[in-house]
């Protein structure tokens, strides 16, 4: 046979051939695998992106892992600057305000009770007269 | 109707058309199978614009063909190009899934026919049988089916030859129609 007639020939027979049955469990698969319930957020990302956030992420706990083991001089300036502050503000409050703290806090405590039994009691005594 | 009831009539509209595009460009049921549910997932994805979309058995067979190719290059070993499989020893149980066995004389020559063609065309190694499906059943131009399968056109056109040949030799014994 000519080959160009066997190959008209065979795109004649391929095209005849019906369509296959698809497998009578591909149905309920596809049903259930659509009941399912979805993975979201970013197991749904594809995995470029995946793979491209997790590099990122890893970058930046790099830096910031470099940045605390060995930080740039204006970086060390302000952290050497803040540790100063919060050791005076500590010096002050351990020097003026944590001897008298407790003192100064029983204190307000009591005095709000106080005010809230004198009130209580005035209430009492006079009756109710200032609500008539 | 609800929605998982019309997903349901369109998947049964249109599996046997996926499941045997897949089929003969895989080769292979189980397979074939597996990319049958990855696409009917992604259909349902889209369902909202395909149930009532005329392209939309266009739009399954497009998924279907790439879906296949990327299973071929991801699982394959890059499409075996130069190491045929030894595919001999499968037996394709196409005879059950052709449900054509008419008991007139004529359909039953035919569907035998059809058999025969089918269980050639499954033994052909991967890189001669994808290239002549794409060109028979997806109607590819030769230089498409080499963009998409990312080879010469010098190659395609090769692979088809051969594949057509060694259909004609396994058909051979059973006559030309």
């Amino acid at each position: 046979m000519d080959p160009a007639d066997f190959e008209a020939a065979l795109d004649r027979e391929l095209k005849a051939l019906p369509q296959l049955h698809a497998p009578r469990q591909l149905l309920p698969r596809i049903m259930a695998a659509t009941s399912a319930p979805r993975p979201t957020g970013w197991m749904t990302w594809p995995a470029v992106w995946q793979a491209a956030s997790a590099a990122m992420l890893l970058a930046v706990v790099a830096g910031l892992w470099m940045l605390a083991a060995a930080p740039p001089k204006p970086v060390a300036d302000a952290a050497r600057t803040a540790g100063e502050a919060a050791t005076i503000m500590r010096a002050l409050w351990e020097v003026f305000l944590q001897p008298v703290g407790t003192y100064v806090l029983a204190l307000g405590v009591g005095l709000t009770l106080t005010a809230a039994l004198v009130w209580a009691a005035l209430e009492f005594a006079l009756g109710g007269a200032s609500q008539r | 109707m609800t929605d998982a009831a019309r997903f349901e009539a369109f998947v049964r509209e249109f599996q046997d058309m996926v499941f045997s595009t897949a089929v003969r460009l895989l080769g292979r049921e189980a397979e074939a199978e597996d990319v049958a549910q990855t696409v009917f997932l992604r259909a349902f994805e889209r369902f909202k614009d395909l149930q009532h979309s005329p392209s939309a058995p266009g739009w399954l067979k497009t998924v279907t063909t790439n879906l296949c190719l990327n299973h071929l290059t991801r699982y394959r070993a890059r499409w075996q190009f130069f190491s045929e499989l030894d595919r001999e020893g499968e037996a394709p149980t196409l005879a059950t899934r052709l449900a054509l066995m008419a008991s007139a004389p004529d359909d039953l020559e035919r569907s035998e026919r059809h058999e025969r063609l089918e269980r050639a065309l499954r033994a052909l190694p991967d890189h001669q049988r994808v290239p002549l499906v794409l060109f028979h059943f997806e109607d590819l131009t030769y230089q498409a089916i080499a963009d998409a399968l990312g080879v010469s056109l010098a190659k395609v056109k090769s692979d088809i030859h051969r594949g057509r040949e060694t259909l004609k030799d396994r058909l051979a014994p059973y006559g030309p129609r």
